[in-house]
């Protein structure tokens, strides 16, 4: 919790709440190989908008946006690592404190899938409080009747690795939006995060509905 | 939608390397001097942490390093990041004027880089800071050499 400035207590009633607001963060991290999309994927969800020509991410890059989940408002704060080689070293310091970690990996590529098992399993060992989702992009370029051909990452290959009991009953998500939703109201559920979630401000009485959770989750998307 | 300007550049300009890494990396590159070796991976990871370090100091030293490897012609594919990672620094040492060259001059090759565009607005914005607080300072001083004009009038109009 912020600590009021003396100076400023008349106003504490008023901006509380806003405080409150601005400290609450989740760190998002995205992992994956170069030019797999994971600056796309953050692009869509921050801005809506997709850039045709391909720009390497440069070290990592950030980004902000407030979501609600379950009538509350949380802040996700996304670093976007860049997937090079050359930039491998300073990834691994980006993850620590995530509490949700999106591997990349293209479904026509599977040398990308190999690396996102590198990062599921480095995450696995290092941030226990991290939870994973994996993604697999570029999904337009598989389907359709020329699709299945493009196809190098077989279907089953993530769900072999995961262990979230509810990876095949719930929807998955299918878009950034999506993803990053499922990412806030995994985050707000999480009976480990209720103290930081009691502090969360909210924007309507919810019908909460706690759900148990693995630590993996899978996850499939297209954009 | 939420603009969020100023948490995304607290991030950007403060965020801070680990010090263990960045000592690492320092006791690699060193021993690799000693043995008159010349890693550019050494070099290059180096650089980044020492730019990427909380302290005034290595990121001067972060600069002069990625200047070096930015002039190295070997490092050709790399200059955009050299740009990036040079305006960065600058930035991180106040010095805002050379950072927005090393940004534009990034823009100029790379038009719509994002991260370079991100980069420019906050380094721009900070210069707009930096000048109005100048003018403030200014403004203020004139102010006070005002009052002692008007002070000295009045006491002559007084005689």
């Amino acid at each position: 919790m912020e600590l009021i400035n003396p100076t400023s207590v008349f106003n504490a009633d008023i901006f509380s709440s806003v405080l409150v607001m601005s400290q609450v963060d989740v760190k998002v991290v995205l992992l994956g190989s170069s030019g797999c999309g994971k600056t796309s994927l953050v692009e869509r969800f921050l801005h809506d908008r997709f850039e045709e020509r391909y720009m390497p991410t440069i070290g990592a890059a950030f980004g902000a946006k407030r979501v609600k989940a379950l009538g509350k408002i949380l802040k996700l704060g996304i670093w976007d690592t860049a997937g090079q080689e050359r930039y491998k070293a300073m990834s691994r310091i980006y993850y620590r404190g995530a509490k949700a970690a999106i591997v990349c990996y293209d479904l026509t590529d599977a040398d990308s899938f190999r690396e996102a098992q590198f990062w599921a399993q480095e995450l696995l060992k290092q941030e226990d409080a991290c939870k994973i989702y994996l993604c697999g992009t570029k999904a337009d370029l598989t389907r359709g009747p020329e699709g299945g051909r493009n196809r190098r990452v077989d279907f089953y290959a993530p769900t072999d690795f995961t262990d979230d009991v509810n990876a095949g009953k719930r929807r998955k998500p299918h878009d950034s939006e999506e993803l990053f939703q499922a990412i806030a109201d995994d985050f707000i559920s999480n009976p480990v995060n209720e103290p930081i979630v009691q502090e969360l401000p909210s924007i309507h009485v919810g019908k909460d509905q706690p759900r148990p959770s693995g630590t993996w989750s899978s996850v499939c998307c297209s954009y | 939608m939420f603009s969020e300007p100023d948490e995304v550049e607290t991030a950007i300009l403060e965020d801070f390397g680990d010090a263990s890494e960045l000592k690492r990396l320092e006791a690699l590159y060193f021993r690799q001097q000693e043995r008159m070796e010349n890693d550019p991976k050494v070099r290059w990871d180096y650089a980044i942490s020492l730019v990427r370090s909380k302290y005034m100091a290595d990121i001067k030293s972060g600069r002069r390093m990625m200047e070096e490897i930015m002039a190295d012609p070997a490092n050709e594919e790399i200059q955009i990041d050299c740009l990036y990672f040079l305006s960065l620094a600058c930035a991180k040492l106040k010095d805002y004027k050379d950072a927005l060259q090393y940004v534009r001059e990034l823009l100029r090759r790379k038009p719509n880089h994002m991260q370079a565009v991100q980069l420019e607005r906050i380094i721009s914005g900070r210069l707009e800071r930096e000048g109005m607080k100048g003018m403030a300072i200014l403004g203020g001083a004139a102010m006070g050499i005002g009052a002692l004009i008007g002070l000295g009038v009045a006491l002559a109009r007084r005689k």
